[in-house]
């Protein structure tokens, strides 16, 4: 039972750290540099949304 | 205007943002365990959010005093790799538009020689560039820029010699440099009992284009390894055609 419990617990975050997410990302990010350029300009989007637009709404 | 605020100001103030949000993102994807801290990070920071929203007495204020102190513990911690990913940051993107591969000759030559070091049991290590620059490993080794000949190569790694222990670079029709280092794999579906000269191999494969070929000094077993994946070489002809089809 307590092993049950435990497992529940424990296995979301296991399985979230045996993806690899990292190693995956750095992958994809050393052969796609563009994707550097995109993910700037999102977040400079969102905040730009955040700080000038959402309070005038 | 913008919600009375000049147009031209929120197109400076968004472009300094720009710039700031660039070397942050390059700075931190750049580096493998950088972005595996970051990714501990934004966990943490979820969970404080999470926890300050439903205001839990003790997560909250445990999560709080982690934010707090988490940018402190990684310079800490990660100021190596903090160096080293700054470093990254301000290089150029040096990507390689006009694509310069090996001569007949410089195949062959590298055949011959894997092949010869093979029949030796010496161990080597022949990394060929393609778009993706080698530079940084390059400049931290001892640069050659001589043309590739069998020869040379297995002078290189002729055991006991100064040479013989790290990385040949080879770009176009000429050895780059002898002595390079490379990042070691930790792909854990690999032999752990892998040595660290094929590790380092597809290690280079994992984060560039480029191909590598490996000579076991144990077995004398010839591997590529390309895109990550490492493959086992059996004879002379297939070694060729593997090289011929990576330098067309």
């Amino acid at each position: 039972m307590i092993k049950k419990v435990l497992a529940l617990i424990f296995e979301p975050l296991r399985s979230f750290s045996n993806r690899n997410f990292a190693e995956k990302l750095s992958v994809f990010y050393h052969k796609n540099k563009w994707i550097a350029y995109v993910l700037a300009i999102l977040l400079t989007a969102i905040m730009v949304f955040l700080a000038y637009i959402l309070p005038n709404l | 205007m913008l919600y009375g605020i000049p147009i031209w100001k929120v197109i400076v103030d968004a472009y300094f943002i720009w710039v700031l949000v660039f070397f942050l993102v390059k700075f931190i994807v750049s580096n493998k365990r950088m972005l595996s801290i970051a990714i501990s990070f934004l966990l943490v920071y979820v969970l404080a959010y999470i926890a300050n929203r439903l205001d839990l007495l003790i997560s909250n204020q445990i999560f709080s005093y982690l934010a707090q102190w988490l940018p402190v513990l990684m310079i800490v911690i990660m100021a190596p790799d903090i160096r080293r990913s700054l470093e990254i940051v301000w290089k150029a993107d040096t990507r390689n538009d006009i694509l310069v591969m090996g001569s007949e000759k410089t195949k062959l030559s590298i055949v011959d020689a894997a092949i010869y070091l093979s029949s030796q049991h010496i161990g080597a290590l022949i990394t060929i560039e393609k778009h993706n620059t080698l530079d940084q490993y390059s400049e931290r080794a001892i640069i050659m820029n001589s043309d590739v000949s069998k020869e040379v190569l297995i002078n290189i790694f002729t055991p006991n010699t100064p040479l013989h222990d790290g990385a040949v670079i080879i770009r176009g029709d000429s050895i780059l440099c002898a002595g390079a280092y490379f990042v070691l794999s930790d792909n854990q579906n690999f032999d752990k009992t892998m040595g660290s000269r094929h590790r380092a191999g597809l290690g280079i494969s994992e984060i560039t284009d480029s191909m590598t070929v490996i000579v076991s000094e144990e077995t004398g077993h010839i591997s590529i390894a390309i895109e990550g994946i490492m493959l086992k070489i059996n004879d002379r002809d297939k070694l060729m055609e593997y090289v011929n089809m990576f330098m067309k």
